[in-house]
């Protein structure tokens, strides 16, 4: 049954258009769902087929019935687990820092200074410049001789001698993680700008008034009524780490070995490099399902935000 | 709280923003300083700073070179026709899809709204294989056509729940007045819905076109000569001609600030938008 769906829906002219409501509905849905099925449904179903067979790029034609083989093999392949644990370690990493520097900026940028509003305007810089860009500019910034990041660390007195930082797993992981907090911190910021620029002013007045320390107004306050804010920005920014191909294909590559190997880079690999379409398969829906496992959750909790108010 | 206390505050406030923000603009000012640079400046190390301007690498950036495969405009003349349709279906889809879901009442309709919400969690990567040997089997690799349904789908989710915060926020008595007179579902929408929420329409569009525009793997993927799209264009200035870093951020300062410029103007949107309608920035 379809009617306006609204406080009024039981509106005389709503009632009586009740029983014919469905098909408009359906037409109006049907181009969107069709679009999304096409990139999300279909893809599924295909690399559940396309996972019980060995199948190669090159000649896709001959392929081979192996059961559950791909699966045993990716289970046990030292790429794959690291390609899914770097994921995780990469994501945490990069938004927790982006949650703790995106709350600090934004406290700042709500304070009624002289000039918050034009930097608040400059923050939005890093989130518009195209990924693969941001990437590849951190890759040079970040390469000795030329890069810059060396170069002034080492002229600050910070660093004694020049750093390779993509060169050795750890400070690689962490180049990514600060390529990612510089691209999405600004926007995490924007965010909880938002939070708290809407905090009810009475509130704080009357917290002041009663006299209530400044540490006491966060902690009673505005961390309380930030945390709708905070869960949505971690919630977006967990999804969107977790997805990241752009980023580690630019930056790293992946390297050096494969201390920096995302999982959607390792399907790309497997499927595009090494022609191995049916194990790539095998690992494109096993990422899928610890992905829905994960994200399920959070983003019924972020429908749950956008439709409560 | 003691005047002078909260001066020592603010001044703290501007000592951490301020080296902040020079942080987050640093690799955005080195693409611009680098992109007016000489030749051998551009890499040189110590930086230099006391250089001449220079356009060339911009205007050698548009001179089309024999032998390339496909010159620098061309990529951008792609990627402009690719986020433009991109973002014209995916409006029109997404605006019918969102009306449906903002106005009616249905079976399902709860399944479907988180549904179209859930398909933001799948990863370009994994939705790629399939796609790529249906575009190949479809002798459509290398065209326009296979980047724009796929880029309007990743777009849908976006689309859909943006307009659909917008719709709800149109009084619902104009759409029923116009129900009265006599007027269809499709009449309701185009002459009565659309033109309320059009500036909302107009901060969608131009975050889809920035998404579309910004896409990086499915156009690496699909796309070889005709289809390429800038973004490729600029990862190939180091994979093919080594590395070419004054025309690379030429190419990139070119690519990049449209988009900066589109941010900027739709800011008061921006976090409604990519938040899909969860925070009314």
């Amino acid at each position: 049954m379809a009617t306006l769906s609204t406080r009024t829906h039981d509106a005389p002219i709503a009632r009586k258009k009740k029983s014919k409501m469905n098909a408009p509905a359906i037409i109006l849905l049907a181009p969107a769902v069709l679009l999304l099925l096409s990139v999300t449904l279909y893809p599924f179903l295909y690399l559940l087929y396309t996972s019980f067979f060995s199948q190669n790029l090159m000649n896709p034609s001959a392929k081979a019935w192996i059961g559950f083989g791909n699966y045993a093999a990716l289970f046990k392949d030292a790429d794959v687990i690291r390609g899914f644990t770097n994921t995780l370690v990469f994501a945490f990493g990069a938004v927790g820092i982006q949650m703790i520097l995106g709350t600090l900026i934004a406290l700042i940028l709500d304070k009624d200074l002289p000039g918050m509003k034009a930097i608040t305007i400059m923050m939005l810089i890093p989130m518009s410049i195209t990924p693969i860009v941001g990437a590849l500019t951190w890759k040079y910034l970040l390469t000795p001789p030329f890069g810059w990041v060396g170069y002034y660390l080492q002229k600050l007195g910070i660093i004694d001698q020049p750093i390779v930082f993509l060169g050795s797993g750890f400070s690689a992981m962490m180049s990514m993680i600060a390529l990612d907090v510089w691209n999405w911190t600004p926007f995490v910021a924007l965010i909880l700008l938002a939070g708290l620029k809407s905090r009810p002013h009475d509130q704080l007045e009357a917290a002041s008034i009663d006299g209530a320390r400044r540490y006491q107004v966060f902690i009673y306050i505005t961390l309380p009524f930030l945390k709708r804010f905070i869960l949505i920005a971690v919630v977006l920014r967990l999804i969107e780490a977790f997805k990241n191909f752009t980023g580690v294909f630019g930056l790293t590559n992946g390297g050096p070995g494969n201390s920096t190997l995302l999982a959607s880079l390792v399907v790309y690999r497997k499927a595009l490099e090494s022609f191995q379409i049916g194990y790539a398969a095998a690992i494109a829906f096993i990422f899928l399902i610890l992905l829905s496992i994960i994200t399920t959750p959070l983003i019924g909790r972020l429908q749950k935000e956008i439709t409560n108010d | 709280m003691g005047i002078r206390l909260r001066y020592i505050e603010n001044i703290l406030a501007y000592l951490i923003i301020i080296p902040l923000l020079l942080l987050f603009l640093f690799p955005f000012l080195w693409l611009i300083i680098t992109s007016v640079k000489e030749g051998t400046d551009a890499i040189a190390i110590p930086p230099i700073w006391d250089f001449h301007p220079t356009f060339n690498n911009y205007i050698s950036l548009f001179r089309s070179t024999e032998g390339r495969s496909a010159d620098f405009s061309g990529m951008l003349v792609s990627s402009v026709i690719v986020s433009v349709v991109t973002t014209i279906l995916g409006l029109i889809t997404g605006t019918m899809g969102a009306y449906a879901i903002a106005r009616y009442k249905f079976k399902g309709k709860d399944f479907i709204s988180t549904w179209t919400l859930s398909t933001l969690m799948v990863p370009a990567a994994v939705s790629l294989i399939p796609i790529f040997l249906l575009v190949g089997s479809l002798n459509l690799m290398d065209t326009y056509i296979a980047l724009i349904i796929p880029y309007v789908a990743f777009n849908l989710p976006l689309i859909i729940w943006m307009i659909r915060g917008f719709i709800l926020d149109v009084p619902v008595a104009i759409e029923e007045a116009a129900m009265v007179d006599g007027c269809s579902t499709f009449q309701i929408l185009w002459k009565v819905v659309i033109p309320l929420i059009l500036p909302g329409m107009a901060a969608t569009s131009i975050l889809a076109l920035i998404q579309s525009w910004n896409e990086f793997l499915f156009a690496l993927v699909l796309t070889r000569d005709m289809a390429k799209t800038a973004p490729i264009g600029i990862a190939e200035f180091i994979t093919m001609y080594g590395i070419q870093w004054g025309e690379m951020t030429a190419a990139s300062i070119v690519i990049t600030s449209p988009i900066i410029i589109f941010t900027i103007f739709v800011r008061k949107y921006l976090v409604r938008g990519l938040t899909f309608g969860a925070v009314k920035g």
